[in-house]
Formats: structure tokens, C-alpha cells, sequence
């Protein structure tokens, strides 16, 4: 198995969304890591992407404005 | 970007924020005003995007495109419980907030090129300040800065500070207060960042006055 496969293939599809769609920059909030590896980390950043993809998601909104 | 340009930033989104809402200090501050704001400002759309995976080592993330001038902010879904997979509606609050500032904060130099270095940096979080001279790392903390200047604002910090040292506050008081994460109002209100903060606003303060002169 290649030690570095999670990270190579989350490098990969944004490589591909680069290309693809124009991606300029990406950015993440880290949360708890303190028993993270960059494999576990990016596999969980693969796992996001699949859901992204998959469309498994929706808008957020606060609804917390205080204008009228 | 330097962080009395961030702090000279952060003060016109507040001052824009002021500007727009008509109950601008009432708490908590409003994300959706707040993102607003910054699409205002940056000439960016914000698509603002709850998605659902198992999250524990990612709380968000920001897509950018500078040729469509959009930006996509991934955001962890909402805890339904302790112990629970998610995060809390502080963490939504901030993580929105923090990622949208990295549109006010960063530029081609700070843009991640190469995603093995930007993963361990977010794992080791040491090797940032081994590493602090390379940019991307120094956008992640610049970013946090910018987001609490806006949900936490710095005028306000002080009497929080002296009603936690009478014992009159906790942290998670004014973390609830202000509907952010207790870990970043620790740090924010620590002498790690406290003081250094206060000495670039008043840095930031000279430099306007020197500059209405």
C-alpha cells in the first residue's frame, strides 16, 4: 500500500478541480487532530469532497440579521 | 498582508456592519450580515454550504475562484447532540466567519499550492511556527484573528477580561455571549494573544491619526 495514498489522492482531485473548474485556493478549518495523521486527515478531506460531490449537502443560512 | 492591515480591514467590515444593521450591537453579531459584508467588500458571492460527512478532523473548508469571483464555504453539520458527530452552532458561527476572512486577508502568495504541506501543517500545528514565514500557514492564523475582531470585537474584550479575573464571567459565559467557540475566546483573551493585539490596534490607531494630520 502507499504510505501517502489518502494525501495523493485528495492532492489529485484538486489538482482536478483546478483544471477543471477554475479552483484558485482551498483552505480548511482543522478541528480535533491531536491523533491525527496527514493520511487519517486526508481521508476524511476525501470523504468531505465525496459528499460535496454527491451533492450531500445544503445551504446554510443563520437567519440572524437584526435589520428589519 | 501585515496584521495592522488586517485590523484596518476587520474595522471597515465593522464599520460597514454598523452601517447596515439596524441594531448593530446587538449580540451575537450576525454571520449572514457579516458575509455580506465581505461579498460587499471583496466583490466575491459567498455560497455558504452545510455539507454532511462524518467531521472530526475538519470543522471547514473554503473553495476559491478568482475567475468567477465566487467563493464556496464548506461548513461541518450541526451537532444534535453531545458526543455526536458535528459541531455546535458557535463552531458554524466562526467556521463561516474565518473562512470568508481568508477572502479579506489573502492573495496569490498565500494561495496553497501544495496540499501535503498545508495537511501537515493543520496535524502538526508546531511546525507553523517553524514554518511561519511561509504564508499559507501564516493566512490560517491571520484568518482566526480577522474572524474574532468581527464576532468578538476588540473594543469589547477588555471588560471581559476584568470580569473573568474578578470571577464575575467564565469563559464559556462570554463564549455564549458572544456565540463563539470557548477555545477561541481563551486564546483570543490569553496573554498569547491579548497584548500583541492590543499593541497593533494602537499601532493601527497612530497610524490613522498620523494620516488625518
Amino acid at each position: 500500500m502507499n504510505t501517502n495514498s489518502e494525501v495523493t489522492k485528495f492532492s489529485d482531485r484538486v489538482d482536478l478541480l483546478r483544471s477543471q473548474v477554475g479552483l484558485s485556493d482551498l483552505k480548511f478549518y482543522a478541528g480535533e487532530v491531536s491523533e491525527s495523521s496527514p493520511e487519517t486527515f486526508a481521508h476524511e478531506a476525501n470523504l468531505m469532497l465525496d459528499a460535496i460531490e454527491s451533492q450531500n449537502c445544503k445551504p446554510l443560512l443563520f437567519n440572524d440579521t437584526h435589520s428589519a | 498582508m501585515f496584521l495592522p492591515m488586517i485590523l484596518a480591514t476587520t474595522r471597515r467590515i465593522r464599520e460597514d456592519y454598523k452601517q447596515y444593521c439596524l441594531n448593530a450591537s446587538t449580540l451575537p453579531l450576525s454571520v449572514d450580515e457579516y458575509l455580506r459584508r465581505i461579498e460587499e467588500y471583496t466583490d466575491f458571492q459567498i455560497e455558504l454550504i452545510e455539507v454532511n460527512w462524518r467531521s472530526h478532523q475538519i470543522r471547514g473548508s473554503i473553495h476559491r475562484f478568482d475567475a468567477s469571483r465566487t467563493a464556496k464555504i464548506y461548513v461541518a453539520p450541526r451537532r444534535e447532540a453531545p458526543g455526536k458527530i458535528g459541531i455546535t452552532y458557535c463552531e458554524q458561527r466562526f467556521v463561516a466567519v474565518k473562512e470568508a476572512c481568508h477572502l479579506l486577508i489573502d492573495h496569490e502568495d498565500t494561495y496553497t499550492t501544495a496540499i501535503a504541506p498545508l495537511i501537515e501543517s493543520l496535524v502538526f500545528p508546531g511546525s507553523r511556527e517553524i514554518n511561519s514565514l511561509m504564508e499559507p500557514m501564516q493566512s490560517e492564523v491571520f484568518a482566526v484573528v480577522a474572524a474574532m475582531e468581527l464576532l468578538f470585537p476588540f473594543e469589547q474584550r477588555e471588560e471581559h477580561i476584568e470580569q473573568i479575573a474578578q470571577g464575575k464571567l467564565s469563559y464559556f459565559d462570554v463564549a455564549n455571549k458572544f456565540k463563539v467557540p470557548e477555545r477561541q475566546v481563551f486564546w483570543i483573551l490569553s496573554d498569547m494573544a491579548h497584548p500583541a493585539l492590543k499593541k497593533y490596534h494602537e499601532l493601527l490607531n497612530d497610524i490613522l491619526k498620523q494620516r488625518q494630520k
